[in-house]
């Protein structure tokens, strides 16, 4: 089993280095541990504030024991001057200088000027932000005894309202009943005929005049019938001599009746026209009383049209005055309607109608609770890239590099053991972090552990992968460790954990979209903290996961790269003929040997004896040296030649042969 | 030493970007013995090491390797083909050792024991046997970090050791070290070498290969100039033989001119001594004591330096252009 040998000496290499012991598998533990104490305490007793007032009001008072109710040292100064000045030399953190007469008032604004070192800007804000709650106060309570008398007397306004719109009701029932009553008037009036006519008494009149000729006819008539009937009936008489008494009785007596009954009618027909003159007087008398009456009714109807008129007119300004008592009565109904909102309104809601309110939704007392994830997702971001990075430079540097690519292992099994080493330190320490939390924190992150973990896994995978790519990149520990923190820090900062990402650039925002870190630590707070559901997780895991596999391709890519190069920098006999001078030099004779290159030079050197090396080089002449500066125009080379000694000379070219090899084989 | 071939380079070229730092080598390693590899610093050295095992494609050419397993056939094929097959056949030292520092001796040895597919029985056996054979069994539990130079490039050795490959590369193993610790390195070599393991090893410190290496390639200019044993490779180049002689008072100005002439190359004047390079070493000794016995001059010291593997070098690297150059032997290319 080899991933166990690997896996070994990948720990033991980390825990062997002091370096890396400390910083990338104790630091994380150290880092949770400050940040939990950062989040959890904290106080302003050590800031220092001082305080300046012309004169000091009850609210500048109420200002400065709110000040000391939060912690922060006051001095209250009796100068301006002082005050400031001992922020110039240290001895306070600001200085805060109350206006004259420091009070809240009508429409009066009042300035609190804060004198501060600019460094210490965020220490003001802080101070700023418990002193407005304060002023908050002040501002309110006096707010809310303004309000107070305004919403009584609008109580008082709508009672009184109230009792108008009775009476504006009142008002409009009697117009309406006055106008109901004036309309029928109206309408009686305008029925009443008052035309008489004296036609018929006139005809009455000739009528009766008719009458009286008519009258003298029918005497006439009816005493020629009369006569005419007596004579038959004495004819009768006289023609019937058969006929019984009674009968002839009964003739005479009708006879008898018939005279009397013409005498009768003569007596009336001798009546008739006094009758018809007493009935014409009569008539005359009414129709003079008629015309009478007639003048009068001319009159009469002369004033009813009169009456009416006014009666239309009244109806009218009757109608107009109710219209207007309807917009009246709207207008109060509004009034009212509006002052009926005011109803329940307490001066408190008025004064301060909005009021926060922070309610967690989960049961943490500190707000480490809502970072906790993303600093938890921060720490397997620094440390997967830091772990994975150190790893693979430790390897690659190590004198070992060689002989790991010499063995009969394939070098992707490598790389699957850095990774499973970074992993399985990751996890661990993720675990402990877990751990502590719930132990000093008093509170579980291991809700929803299965879905957690999922995400936990990807982001390691993730993060290592990356990681071991700026190893294979980077030349030095020093330049990964750097790289990794530029590239952990740019993820971290195109994230919310920094600045909210709404308030960023619109191309930092789209970019955010597919940092990975933005979205691990989403999915770990939506898991930690709401206990996001498993079927949730696969969209964006599965985009994760496709780009973890994109990262160990370029892995691959890279570490074979990294190989090709680093095979090619074993090979001097790269850089003697990649450097060699593009023209041809003149040789250097030395003794009985020529030098064509710098390499030549330097195993001609260390092939000379002391005293072929002092029969070359003199006080006086130093050929080696003119050469390298005249021939292979290497100045600063043959500076360092310019010396007596052959070590030093065979240490400068080795120094200069070896340089431009590495620097060949890199570029 | 069998003639079976471990490695056969077939006229193998490489270039980085415009330099052409091999040039069309061909050259065959025979298994079990020891090939010594000597050229100036960038002369392809490292490279050609490197193209063996397949750490570096070459341009043009291919290297093929023969893997003698336990049982069964040899197996012959490129290097670049079978890379895991080509890593568990080799170790690989160079001049600088490949360790983890912050680990143990054993530590070291285990893991990369691992690294090769072992067996814990297997790396067990083979780390205790190693461990003796470097002489680090008491410094075993010791951070890597605090061994001395000679223990590091041992316990590099043992790394490239541990999986007990066929082939050794020791690129430069001795280079920084001090003459004691360089004995060191070179008995282990030995050590290793009569176990049957073919040790292929590149070397600043040419006398010393002399009498460690069965054969010895030269490469100058990227190509392999000769291939040879050091005795024929000294025979082939080094004619001449320094004579260095030490009298009283030593008034050497009035001899050197007499002295010149006489079938003598060079004669000049080096500290106390006076140096004679000659291909007739026994004829001017005596000549010269003539001389001294005229001049006056008591014979204080006299000494004979035969050729040896720095001057076949020195002479190689002395011809300038290929004309002049020696022909090579039936293995090595011109």
């Amino acid at each position: 089993m080899k991933a166990p040998s690997v896996i070994a000496k990948n720990l033991k290499l980390l825990f062997r280095s002091k370096e890396t012991a400390f910083t990338i598998v104790f630091g994380p533990l150290l880092i949770i541990l400050l940040v939990s104490a950062a989040y959890t305490g904290g106080s302003g007793d050590t800031v220092l504030v001082g305080t300046y007032a012309p004169n000091y009001t009850g609210l500048a008072d109420s200002v400065i024991t709110a000040l000391k109710d939060q912690g922060y040292q006051v001095n209250v100064f009796a100068n301006e001057t002082q005050c400031v000045d001992r922020i110039k030399t240290g001895q306070l953190h600001t200085c805060i200088i109350f206006p004259e007469d420091f009070r809240i008032k009508g429409n009066e604004t009042n300035t609190v000027t804060f004198a501060v070192d600019y460094s210490r800007i965020n220490l003001v804000y802080q101070i700023i932000d418990g002193l407005s709650k304060e002023f908050d106060l002040q501002s309110t309570q006096i707010s809310q005894g303004k309000v107070g008398d305004v919403l009584a007397r609008v109580a008082l306004a709508q009672t009184t309202l109230h009792e108008q719109m009775a009476q504006a009701n009142t008002i409009d029932k009697d117009l309406s009943d006055t106008r109901a009553n004036l309309a029928a008037g109206k309408n009686a009036l305008g029925n009443v005929d008052v035309n008489v006519s004296f036609t018929d008494l006139v005809v009455i009149k000739g009528n009766v005049a008719g009458l009286n000729t008519v009258i003298g006819d029918m005497q006439t008539r009816a005493q020629e019938g009369l006569s005419a009937a007596e004579d038959l009936l004495t004819q009768a008489k006289r023609d019937c001599d058969n006929c019984s008494q009674d009968y002839l009785d009964e003739i005479d007596a009708s006879i008898l009746e018939l005279e009397n009954a013409s005498n009768e009618i003569g007596k009336i027909s001798k009546k008739v026209p006094e009758q018809v003159a007493e009935v014409n007087h009569i008539i005359d008398t009414a129709a003079a009383s008629m015309r009478q009456v007639q003048d009068r009714f001319a009159r009469l109807v002369n004033a009813s049209e009169k009456t009416q008129q006014g009666l239309g007119e009244s109806i009218n300004l009757i109608d107009d005055a109710l219209s207007r008592l309807t917009t009246l009565r709207g207008q109060l109904q509004h009034i009212d309607e509006s002052l009926q909102s005011s109803i329940g309104l307490t001066s408190e809601g008025v004064a301060s109608p909005i009021t926060t309110r922070i309610e967690a939704v989960n049961a943490e007392q500190n707000n480490l609770a809502f970072t906790y994830p993303y600093i938890l997702m921060l720490i397997i971001m620094f440390l997967g890239l830091m772990l994975s990075s150190m790893l693979i430079v430790m390897d690659k540097t190590s004198t070992a590099a060689f002989r790991n690519f010499t063995t009969a292992t394939r070098d992707e099994y490598y790389i699957l053991m850095s990774f499973v080493t970074t992993f399985i330190i990751l996890l661990v320490q993720t675990l402990v972090i877990l751990l502590l939390s719930r132990w000093f924190l008093g509170q579980s992150f291991l809700n929803n552990f299965g879905v957690s973990l999922v995400i936990i896994f990807v982001a390691i995978t993730l993060f290592s992968f990356l990681g071991m790519i700026i190893g294979y990149v980077a030349g030095t520990a020093e330049a990964a460790m750097i790289s990794s923190l530029s590239i952990g820090s740019i993820l971290l900062f195109i994230s919310n954990l920094v600045l909210p990402l709404e308030a960023m650039n619109r191309v930092v925002q789209v970019l955010s979209v597919y940092n990975p870190y933005v979205v691990l630590s989403e999915l770990l707070k939506q898991s930690m903290l709401f206990s996001l559901k498993f079927r949730y997780v696969p969209g964006k895991i599965g985009l994760l996961v496709a780009a973890i596999m994109v990262l160990f391709l370029a892995v691959l890519v890279v570490q074979r790269s990294f190989k090709r190069r680093y095979f090619q920098r074993r090979s001097k006999d790269l850089a003697m003929t990649a450097f060699a001078p593009a023209r041809v030099v003149k040789p250097l004779i030395l003794g009985k040997r020529q030098v064509k290159d710098l390499f030549d030079l330097l195993a001609v050197l260390d092939a000379m004896t002391r005293a072929e090396f002092e029969a070359v080089i003199a006080p006086d002449k130093n050929p080696i040296e003119a050469w390298v500066r005249n021939e292979v125009q290497e100045k600063r080379l043959a500076r360092r030649l310019d010396t007596r000694s052959k070590e030093r000379m065979i240490l400068a070219l080795d120094t200069f042969l070896k340089k431009q090899t590495k620097r060949l084989a890199k570029g | 030493m069998g003639r079976s071939v471990v490695f056969d380079v077939k006229k193998v070229s490489k270039s980085f970007k415009q330099n052409h730092v091999l040039k069309d080598v061909s050259f065959a390693i025979h298994k079990g013995e020891i090939l010594g590899i000597i050229g100036a610093s960038g002369s392809g050295k490292t490279t050609l090491l490197n193209l063996l095992v397949g750490f570096l494609a070459p341009d043009k050419g291919a290297i093929l390797f023969t893997d003698y397993p336990k049982s069964g056939k040899p197996l012959t094929f490129n290097v670049l083909t079978k890379p895991l097959i080509v890593n568990r056949s080799y170790g690989f030292a160079s001049q600088h050792p490949s360790f983890y520092e912050k680990l143990t001796v054993r530590e070291n040895l285990e893991y990369f024991g691992r690294m090769y597919n072992l067996g814990s029985h297997a790396i067990r056996a083979n780390v205790d046997i190693l461990l003796r054979l470097m002489d680090l069994k008491a410094s075993q539990h010791v951070l890597s970090q605090d061994l001395s130079g000679g223990m590091k490039r041992r316990l590099d050795m043992a790394c490239a050791m541990v999986h007990n490959p066929g082939v050794l590369i020791l690129d430069e193993p001795t280079a920084d070290l001090d003459p004691m610790l360089r004995t060191q390195v070179w008995e282990v070599v030995k050590r290793i070498n009569t176990r049957g393991t073919t040790v292929i090893l590149s070397s600043h410190h040419l006398n010393e290969l002399d009498t460690l290496c069965n054969r010895i390639a030269i490469i100058r200019d990227g190509r392999i100039v000769d291939l040879d044993t050091p005795d024929k490779l000294k025979l082939k180049y080094t004619k001449e033989q320094e004579i260095l002689i030490e009298s009283y008072p030593g008034a050497y100005d009035k001899l050197i001119p007499k002295l010149k002439g006489k079938n003598i190359s060079s004669v000049e004047r080096q500290g106390t001594y006076l140096t004679i390079r000659t291909e007739e070493p026994q004829r001017t000794i005596k000549e010269a004591i003539a001389l001294l016995d005229k001049a006056g001059e008591q014979l204080l010291d006299i000494k004979l330096n035969k050729p040896n593997l720095d001057d076949v070098f020195v002479s190689i690297y002395r011809i300038e252009t290929p004309d002049t150059r020696p022909k090579a032997t039936k293995e090595g290319n011109a």
